[in-house]
């Protein structure tokens, strides 16, 4: 079973990224990171402050803007050409060609991303010399988020067309990122069924914003460990739940 | 003693229910194949081949009845393992190569990764796809992909090959290709479960035919079985002057010169007439044999004959 996965994930790395929607977002991403990074304006400080800011930015756009585009279509492009056909006549769980597709999918993102970070870390190192513990998790935990949006677009695939998948997983994401900050402050705003059904809705969508550490690192800001670990685990638990979900409503559709 | 089939139906029944209407796309299909044999799958389109497939490999799931694969359920991963699949009109992700989705399906079909690299190229070679094995699949032609996919299931040297239309948009060199390929499957001893529209081809190559109309089986047996005599007679005569040749052409509807033979199919009522002329013309009567259909109008006549069902019904 290892090795049908793993065969399973090559496959679907080697697919992912040889597309090119991933190179350009990568491409784009160094280029932007680069001209931050050369450019100066101002003094080290600021331009520090701006690489940093630009850098966690633009590895958490392009990997979460690559994993939706490369997983919002990807089922059903599979299902609808009868790509999956072959693959489901061979002796596995239909699950577990879900996964592996996710995992392969998310391995080719992270190789672009990867480069991003080294980009990054690179050019602090330029500017300082010396690299922050922060700026690793801040970076590991993007890594993180990233992986969530990817399993969020895998559900909604399980569900909905290319298109209505792409724009509810953006959709989603946007709000999970205003939720700490927007939703709480309705809910409290709120009485009744309202509180109650905007409390349900902010508690089921992915709190984006836990993920982020950003601010922390640009402004050289310590983080708590225990933190650290419970956000980690909120993410990883949620992402267990729209892989499950996911291959609990692929595993019962007709393909 | 309790036979163990390559593939068993009991009943199988696949009914899909829109809002409207329910259409009974296969009704209580018994299919029993032993291992070995090859079975010729034939039906018109939307007689209900595909879904059977679907339903063997649970793609989808029978509404009613159940099917085995070597005594396995269908719906057991298990019971694929002994498979080979070629989907009809085979897509693949185009920026792989036929070589690295090979090794990726010869691992799903449980090959060591040791043997993985000499199955690759065995099946590569034997479906005649090694000489553009690493060039990407989105750059092939439909016959090069549908030899990639022949290769793709031929991988994991499965025991039971279930090919859904393999010779379809193939052009007629790859297609006596493509046949060769099976014989030789055939004779290694592996079960072949052949759907296709090329009813000549399954005519040469397989043991038995299952016809399939509106979702009903209609016919199961041997060529032999399923085809019957005619009321047309096959001669073969030999000095035949020019002038008999003419009055035969006039009689015959099929009349061609075989070398020094002349060849003609001759309706029954006319025999006698014909056998006249060739001795009063000092002409040599060579053969005169009863024809049989093949298994093109066997296939018409069953299907022309099946009564009229509604496969279409309104959903209760």
């Amino acid at each position: 079973m290892r090795r049908s996965l793993f065969a399973l994930m090559k496959l679907s790395f080697l697919e992912a990224v040889r597309r090119q929607i991933l190179h350009v977002m990568v491409l784009l991403s160094l280029v932007v990171m680069a001209i931050a990074g050369t450019v100066s304006f101002f003094d080290l400080g600021v331009q520090v402050k701006i690489v940093k800011d630009t850098g966690m930015v633009m590895i958490l756009l392009a990997g979460s803007l690559s994993i939706v585009f490369l997983l919002s279509g990807a089922l059903f492009h599979d299902v609808e050409q009868r790509i999956v056909y072959p693959v489901l006549a061979r002796p596995i769980p239909r699950g577990l060609y879900l996964v592996a597709r996710y995992f392969g999918a998310l391995a080719a993102v992270y190789a672009g991303m990867t480069l991003m970070a080294i980009t990054l870390v690179v050019l602090l190192w330029t500017h300082l010399h010396y690299i922050s513990g922060l700026a690793v998790v801040a970076i590991a935990f993007t890594y993180l988020e990233v992986a969530l949006v990817g399993a969020l677009a895998m559900l909604l695939s399980t569900f909905f067309t290319p298109a209505m998948t792409a724009t509810l997983a953006l959709f989603l994401y946007l709000l999970g990122s205003l939720k700490m900050g927007y939703l709480h402050h309705l809910a409290e705003r709120n009485t009744g069924f309202a509180k109650w059904a905007i409390t349900a809705v902010s508690a089921a969508l992915p709190n984006m914003e836990a993920f982020r550490f950003k601010d922390a690192l640009v402004h050289d800001l310590s983080v708590p460990a225990g933190y650290l670990v419970l956000v980690a685990i909120y993410g990883i638990c949620y992402l267990a739940t729209c892989i499950a979900l996911s291959v609990w409503n692929f595993g019962r559709r007709e393909v | 003693m309790h036979t163990l089939y390559a593939i068993r139906t009991e009943q199988l029944t696949k009914v899909y229910v829109s809002r409207k209407q329910s259409h009974t796309a296969v009704r209580d299909l018994n299919l029993h194949i032993a291992d070995g044999e090859t079975v010729g799958f034939l039906g018109a389109n939307g007689a209900g081949k595909t879904t059977t497939i679907k339903m063997l490999l649970h793609f989808i799931a029978p509404t009613r009845g159940q099917a085995w694969l070597y005594g396995i359920p269908c719906h057991e991963p298990r019971a694929r393992q002994k498979v080979g699949y070629m989907p009809e009109q085979p897509y693949f992700a185009r920026y792989l190569t036929p070589r690295e989705l090979l090794s990726a399906h010869a691992a799903l079909a449980g090959v060591s990764a040791r043997e993985a690299k000499h199955r690759v190229e065995i099946a590569l070679e034997l479906a005649r796809a090694d000489t553009f094995a690493h060039r990407p699949i989105g750059k092939l032609s439909k016959g090069m992909t549908q030899r990639v996919a022949l290769a793709q299931a031929l991988v994991g040297d499965p025991q039971l090959l279930i090919l859904d239309e393999p010779a379809s948009g193939l052009d007629p060199v790859s297609r006596v290709e493509m046949r060769n390929v099976l014989q030789v499957l055939k004779e290694q001893g592996k079960t072949i479960f052949l759907s296709s529209h090329h009813l000549g081809e399954v005519e040469l190559i397989c043991d038995r035919v299952a016809i399939i109309h509106q979702g009903q089986l209609l016919a199961f047996g041997t060529p032999e079985e399923l085809t019957q005599q005619t009321d047309r007679y096959v001669l073969v005569a030999e000095s035949v002057t020019p002038d008999s040749e003419r009055a035969l052409r006039s009689l015959c509807s099929n009349t061609r010169r075989d070398g020094a033979q002349v060849v003609a199919v001759v309706d029954a009522a006319q025999v006698y007439e014909v056998v006249n002329l060739l001795r009063l013309a000092n002409a040599r009567l060579v053969r005169l044999v009863q024809q049989r259909e093949t298994l093109e109008e066997a296939f018409l006549r069953i299907v022309q004959s099946a009564p009229i069902s509604t496969p279409v019904e309104k959903a209760a």
